[in-house]
């Protein structure tokens, strides 16, 4: 036995053995130092069979397809809202990809489709069904929120949430339930939804006394953040003092610290 | 990821049916609850999209995205998040009726629960650890950049944890 082969296997060295993340010639070095020397050897064993023991781990079982259509919904509803927030000449052309289409050709596209819509939404016959029937569409989509509003997944809860945003118009009933979650919900992404979701009912005094009320209730940095950035949208002043409170706490992130003074001063 | 960040958000479908499987697996493996590690996995994803911004697109978008994950569970944990076990005995029970080898797999059950439950006796971190480098398939480097520290510090720790691992083990057989 050469003073080369003597030397220890670090554990280091050990944990490239295992992944075989060492030349072909260390590698070939140590497989004849366990061949020989039996300490080597049972160091590899014990190394091995623990590794090997892990294969037996529980099987994995297949995700539920309803976590594919929870992704597929969580991105179309990220989507419109992005969309929302262009000017809609771009929407239209990140609608149309990557064609390219003259201005004026946009142009008289929207002229045709203008002229479409007045012909079906102006005043006929129809028009009373047209509502009696968006009416109901509305308070099915209003159901239906409710409905998912209560299920355990946060992942149907984040779409009911979001399904708010293509509800023209919310009763005191879909408010409050918002308001509700936005308090009391478990998951961090279904009361981020919840803060923009009451945002855009923020001329509603309960909407907007819920978004008030909760900067005192949230733990977490990133839906404090969320809170502190939709007060100062709004501008509302009677935000400051709940604010000031949440200062108080000695506990509280440093970088909401910073952005929740950031935004007293602002609004003040 | 570079083209979602430049907001083809479409195109995050791809990266979620590359490795969603992946993340479902890495957050199974950690907690035994399915259904709550799918609510994780879709967490990871709302967050990449609202942080794309921060993808610098200079290392791999895997790690970026371990990176997040591992953040995720963080916070699950510290909400004291439900820690659900999944009932994985009815399949069992139900394949061992009609099984031959009726007794080998009923010893090899056992054997599965024993390694769970010395996985889930490590601490949090350490359990991690092998379930990021033997489950997910993570290379040293790639660990070291998630957990903030150097690549020879996660092999020795990696290392011990597979020495704790087997100890616990094998203290479980001897029950």
């Amino acid at each position: 036995m050469n003073e080369r082969n003597m030397k220890p296997i670090t554990e280091e060295i050990w944990m490239d053995y295992l992944s075989g993340n060492l030349s072909a010639e260390e590698m070939e070095a140590i497989g004849q130092r366990i061949e020989k020397e039996p300490e080597v050897a049972a160091a590899w064993e014990e190394i091995k069979s623990t590794w090997d023991l892990l294969t037996q781990a529980e099987p994995l079982p297949e995700p539920s397809t309803e976590m594919d259509a929870g992704f597929d919904a969580m991105l179309a509803q990220y989507a419109a809202k992005e969309l929302k927030r262009k000017p809609l000449m771009e929407q239209l052309q990140s609608l149309l990809g990557t064609w390219v289409v003259p201005r004026w050709a946009v142009g008289a596209l929207l002229l045709i489709i203008g002229f479409g819509l007045g012909r079906v939404l102006g005043p006929s016959g129809e028009s009373e069904e047209m509502v009696a029937l968006t009416q109901e569409v509305q308070d099915m989509r209003q159901m239906m929120m409710l409905t998912l509003l209560e299920q355990p997944r946060a992942q149907d809860r984040m779409r009911a949430v979001s399904m708010t945003q293509s509800l023209p118009t919310a009763d005191e009933k879909v408010i409050e339930a918002l308001v509700q979650t936005l308090h009391t919900d478990a998951n961090v992404n279904v009361r981020l939804v919840a803060v923009e979701a009451l945002a855009q009912y923020s001329e509603n005094p309960v909407a907007r006394m819920g978004l008030i009320e909760s900067i005192a209730k949230q733990d977490s940095p990133l839906v404090q953040i969320a809170l502190a950035e939709v007060m100062l949208k709004l501008g509302d002043t009677q935000s400051v003092s709940a604010f000031e409170e949440l200062l108080e706490n000695p506990a509280l992130d440093t970088t909401v610290q910073e952005v929740v003074q950031e935004t007293i001063s602002k609004l003040i | 990821m570079t083209q979602v960040k430049e907001g083809q958000l479409d195109k995050l479908s791809l990266l979620y049916k590359r490795y969603s499987r992946a993340l479902f697996g890495y957050f199974y493996h950690l907690t035994h609850d399915a259904a709550h590690s799918e609510d994780l996995v879709q967490t990871v994803f709302y967050r990449i999209l609202k942080y794309r911004h921060t993808f610098k697109g200079d290392g791999k978008f895997t790690t970026w995205m371990y990176h997040m994950a591992r953040n995720v569970r963080i916070d699950a944990l510290k909400k004291g998040s439900r820690m659900h076990y999944a009932e994985t005995l009815e399949p069992w029970e139900a394949r061992l009726e009609t099984s031959p080898n009726r007794e080998m797999e009923l010893t090899q059950q056992e054997e599965v629960a024993r390694v769970r439950q010395a996985l889930d006796s490590l601490p949090e971190d350490k359990k991690e650890l092998l379930v990021l480098s033997r489950y997910q398939g993570l290379k040293y480097h790639e660990i070291a950049k998630m957990v903030k520290s150097t690549e020879g510090a996660v092999k020795v720790k990696i290392h011990r944890a597979l020495k704790d691992l087997k100890a616990a083990f094998v203290a479980l057989e001897n029950e």
